[in-house]
This record gives C-alpha cells, sequence and structure tokens, in this order.
C-alpha cells in the first residue's frame, strides 16, 4: 500500500503546476472573502485531486497493470480512502496558513484555534462527499462518474425542492434540527460520529465491492 | 509456477478453453494470431479476467488467493497497460522500492540507461519502442522468479526487438530457475528464445511442442494437385489450398523427404505453425 500512496504523491507532484495556480487562486480569493471559507476550499480542492489520481489510474487501461503489482484490491481502495484523508487534512493546515497570513496582511483579528473545530468539520463532511465520488468513479469509471454525479446532484436538488413543497416535510426536518439543537453535546458528537463512521463503512464496503467484481 | 486446468472463459463471440504447466526454469512461448486469446489467457492467469470455469494456480496457490508476497514474485509486462504514463523513470523506480523488497534500483537505472531511456522525462512523451523497453525493463527489476510477458515487441523495429530480446536473455541466463510465459504474434521473436512453444487459437491449443522439434521434425510440403492427391497424409498436421497446390504441414518432415524424393519440403517455422495451423478449416 506504501507503493500506491508514493504513486499517487508522485501523480499530483507531476502535476504541481496545476497545484500552484490552485495555490494561487486560493490566496486570492483569501483576499476577496472574508472569514475562513479558505480553508474549507483548500480542503475540497486537495481532496478532489486525490480523487483525480483515480482518472490518472484508468488511464490508458493502466488499472490492469496495476492490479497486477503486489496489492490487492482491498488496498487500492484503502489507500485511496486514506490518501484522500490525508490530502485533505493537508489542504485544510493549508488554509489555516493562508487565512492567517492574509488576516495578518489586511490586519484584521484571527484565531487560529477557533478555525480547528472548523477545519475539523470541513474534514469530515468533505471526506463524506469525496469518498462518494471514489465509490462512484471506481464504479462507473471516469466518464461515467461525472454524469451519475449530475444526476446525485439533481437528485439532492429535487429532494430540496419537495422539502419546500410539502409542509409537513419540512416541519419533520425542523423538528429533527430541533432535537439535535436539544441534544447535549456529548450525544450530539456520538451521534454525528455514528453517522460518518457508519457512512465511510458503507462507501468503503461498496467500493471494495466494486473493486473485486471488476474485470480488467 | 503455473497450472491451469480445464479453465474457460466465454465471451459473445469467443470462448477461451485450455489447459497447460509452466514448470520451474521453462520459458514457453504463447504464439496466435491477433485475436487468439493469448492476453486473455495471460489475463486469466493473473485473475484480472474471471474464469467461468476451471483453476488457474500460481506458486501452488489458487490465483485468487494470490498474497502480496506471492504477486512480488511475479513480473509483468502488459500489451495495453502500463504505470501512468503522467509519471516519470525517477518516479516510477521510487514506487517500485516501496513494492518489491528485491528491487534492484541500481540495474534498473543501468538497463534504462543503457536502453536510451530518459529518466527525467514524463512517459507519455516516450515513443512506442521506448515505452516497450521500459515495460520490459519494470518487470526484470525486481528478481521476479515467474514472468509473464504479454507481446513485449509488439510494434517495434527488428532493432528494438532485439534489443528486448537481448535483455530477456541475460535476465533468464543470470536466473536459470525463472521461469518465462510469453506471448507474441511474431513467431521469430520466440524460436531463439522458448523452450516449448503453444499454439493458440479461437481460445484453444491447437499444438504444444518443443522448439527444437518444432523447428527440426516440421516442416511444410509444397504439393501440386497430383501429389497431394497421392500423398500418405498420416503425418499432415494440417493443409492450406495455394495458388500452386496445397501446403501441407507435417510433424515428420524426414518421413517425406524420404519417401517422396520429388515434393518440395521447406524446414517448418513457427510462422508456418501460424499461418497453416492457424487456417486449416481453409484447407
Amino acid at each position: 500500500m506504501k507503493g500506491l500512496f508514493v504513486k499517487d504523491l508522485c501523480l499530483n507532484f507531476m502535476n504541481r503546476k496545476n497545484m500552484m495556480i490552485y495555490l494561487f487562486i486560493s490566496v486570492f480569493m483569501s483576499f476577496a472573502m472574508d472569514g475562513q471559507f479558505i480553508i474549507g476550499y483548500t480542503t475540497m480542492l486537495l481532496g478532489i485531486l486525490a480523487v483525480g489520481t483515480i482518472s490518472y489510474d484508468e488511464f490508458d487501461g493502466g488499472m490492469s497493470f496495476l492490479m497486477c503489482l503486489p496489492v490487492t484490491r482491498k488496498d487500492y481502495v484503502r489507500e485511496k480512502f486514506l490518501y484522500c484523508l490525508a490530502l485533505e487534512i493537508l489542504g485544510a493546515l493549508s488554509g489555516i496558513v493562508i487565512y492567517a497570513l492574509v488576516s495578518l496582511i489586511r490586519n484584521v483579528p484571527f484565531s487560529i484555534p477557533e478555525s480547528l473545530p472548523f477545519a475539523l468539520f470541513s474534514i469530515l463532511g468533505l471526506s463524506l462527499m469525496l469518498y462518494a465520488m471514489i465509490a462512484i468513479q471506481l464504479k462507473y469509471g471516469s466518464e461515467k462518474s461525472r454524469v451519475m454525479m449530475m444526476v446525485i446532484y439533481g437528485v439532492i436538488f429535487a429532494l430540496a425542492l419537495l422539502l419546500k413543497q410539502f409542509a409537513g416535510l419540512k416541519e419533520a426536518v425542523f423538528r429533527l434540527i430541533g432535537f439535535l439543537d436539544s441534544c447535549p453535546a456529548a450525544l450530539l458528537t456520538g451521534l454525528i460520529a455514528l453517522f460518518y463512521l457508519a457512512a465511510v463503512t458503507l462507501l468503503y464496503k461498496l467500493s471494495v465491492k466494486t473493486m473485486e467484481n471488476k474485470e480488467f | 509456477m503455473i497450472k491451469v486446468e480445464n479453465l474457460k472463459k466465454r465471451y459473445e463471440d469467443f470462448c477461451l478453453d485450455l489447459s497447460f504447466e509452466l514448470p520451474k526454469g521453462r520459458v514457453s512461448g504463447l504464439v496466435g494470431r491477433n485475436g487468439a486469446g493469448k492476453s486473455t489467457t495471460l489475463k486469466s492467469i493473473l485473475g484480472l479476467v474471471k474464469a467461468d470455469e476451471g483453476s488457474v494456480r500460481i506458486f501452488g496457490r489458487d490465483v485468487k488467493d494470490l498474497s502480496v508476497e506471492d504477486k512480488q514474485r511475479l513480473g509483468i509486462a502488459m500489451s495495453e497497460s502500463a504505470f501512468s504514463a503522467y509519471l516519470n523513470i525517477e518516479a516510477i523506480a521510487r514506487i517500485l522500492k516501496q513494492m518489491y523488497p528485491r528491487f534492484e534500483e541500481e540495474r534498473f537505472f543501468e538497463l534504462c540507461k543503457k536502453m536510451s531511456l530518459p529518466v527525467r522525462k514524463q512517459i507519455k512523451e516516450f515513443s512506442t519502442g521506448m515505452k516497450a523497453r521500459l515495460k520490459v525493463i519494470i518487470a526484470l527489476s525486481h528478481r521476479a522468479d515467474l514472468l509473464l510477458l504479454d507481446e513485449p515487441t509488439a510494434g517495434l523495429d527488428v532493432e528494438a526487438r532485439n534489443e528486448i530480446l537481448d535483455i530477456l536473455r541475460d535476465y533468464l541466463a543470470e536466473n536459470e530457475e525463472a521461469s518465462l510465459l510469453i506471448s507474441s504474434h511474431i513467431s521469430s521473436d520466440l524460436e531463439g528464445l522458448c523452450d516449448d512453444i503453444y499454439l493458440i487459437n479461437d481460445g484453444k491449443i491447437l499444438l504444444h511442442e518443443a522448439t527444437d522439434e518444432l523447428l527440426d521434425k516440421y516442416g511444410v510440403i509444397k504439393a501440386d494437385e497430383a501429389l497431394f492427391e497421392r500423398l500418405d497424409k498420416e503425418h499432415i498436421l494440417a493443409y492450406r489450398k495455394e495458388k500452386y497446390g496445397y501446403a501441407l504441414f507435417t510433424d515428420a518432415k524426414d518421413y517425406y523427404k524420404e519417401n517422396y524424393p520429388e515434393a518440395v519440403i521447406e524446414n517448418g517455422s513457427i510462422d508456418d505453425l501460424i499461418l497453416i495451423m492457424g487456417k486449416r478449416r481453409e484447407g
């Protein structure tokens, strides 16, 4: 698995010019926007770069060769999940640094400890989205997965519209939010952690199953 | 090293159905026309496609249960798949170092230098010949016990093909216990390299013979209609119609030389084998 990790790092490093452009855009955006938005942005940016390595692996039928290397199909999925998380953490840290530097230059108050919970929620929240992208990309390939993502966004949008249309449904959601809001902090943290772990496990297992059933 | 028993893989218009064995130290060649089933055979051996029936064992273990350590003993070069073309040789060396405990970094770079492969250039900028050479160098970089090479010389000129075959010969001379299964549709590449040859056609093994035997005993008889009629067909494996009469492929060249001195009999080559055996239904 270490070899796969090195491969992905090398693949991303090979495209360092693009990374530098993204970083430049991040700095520019942090001047234009207020607050900690940049932390979420860089977290997502690096996470997407991590998921993008699947496209490089698939390019020109490369996946069959990768599966002949001394790694299992499960190793491949595990590495993608971990690599994605590692790059998200790196993205969040870069975001914090940019946020701090830009705040200093602009002479506005900032607090690194206060930005840490936001960074953590960015990492965890975005990781679910990125893991879903991994599962979809492994299942449908780079091209079809783009269409699938559009369909999913469409479904989410449709659900949001539906929510707006039906007052009963809207009230139920508000009741749920109210319930969560009234929960003690420890219970709420536990519920979120449980939901996160269940979702990650499900996405991981789906991805492993896809890889194990695939023919190359 | 490899044991394939009653392996069956069905596609819409093609069915692979074969059994064979590759012992330790053996160099075997898979020959056949494009689409004969060579790549599917290798992919089935590597577990990249799942067999509908039968079994494939590598190092005595079912291919489905191959461990990471087992895979470290394999050296693979595939015809249409390799490391991402966005990487360069330096990056590949870093990856191989992590993946194979027996990776010989110095030798790897030495071979790259010998083959004039630039180490910092992205693979996507390499020529077809450079890519092919790199694939073989990668397969040989970690003292693999079993090499599986799918069409390593396809699309290359004679010089590039000879370079690759020379690297392979050197490797096999240094690692006498290593086994090699190599597929090609360029028969001359295999004649000087393989101990035995499997001819595959339509997913089935049509013939399996030691290369020396094939070159010594097999031959092509060129016969006109009259000779064809009276020819003893007992040792004729296949024949096909030609403008001058018939080309007949035999495994008893000397028998026909002795009994039909008027016949034109040429030494058999693997190309004849592919041409005549592969198209024998046309005869």
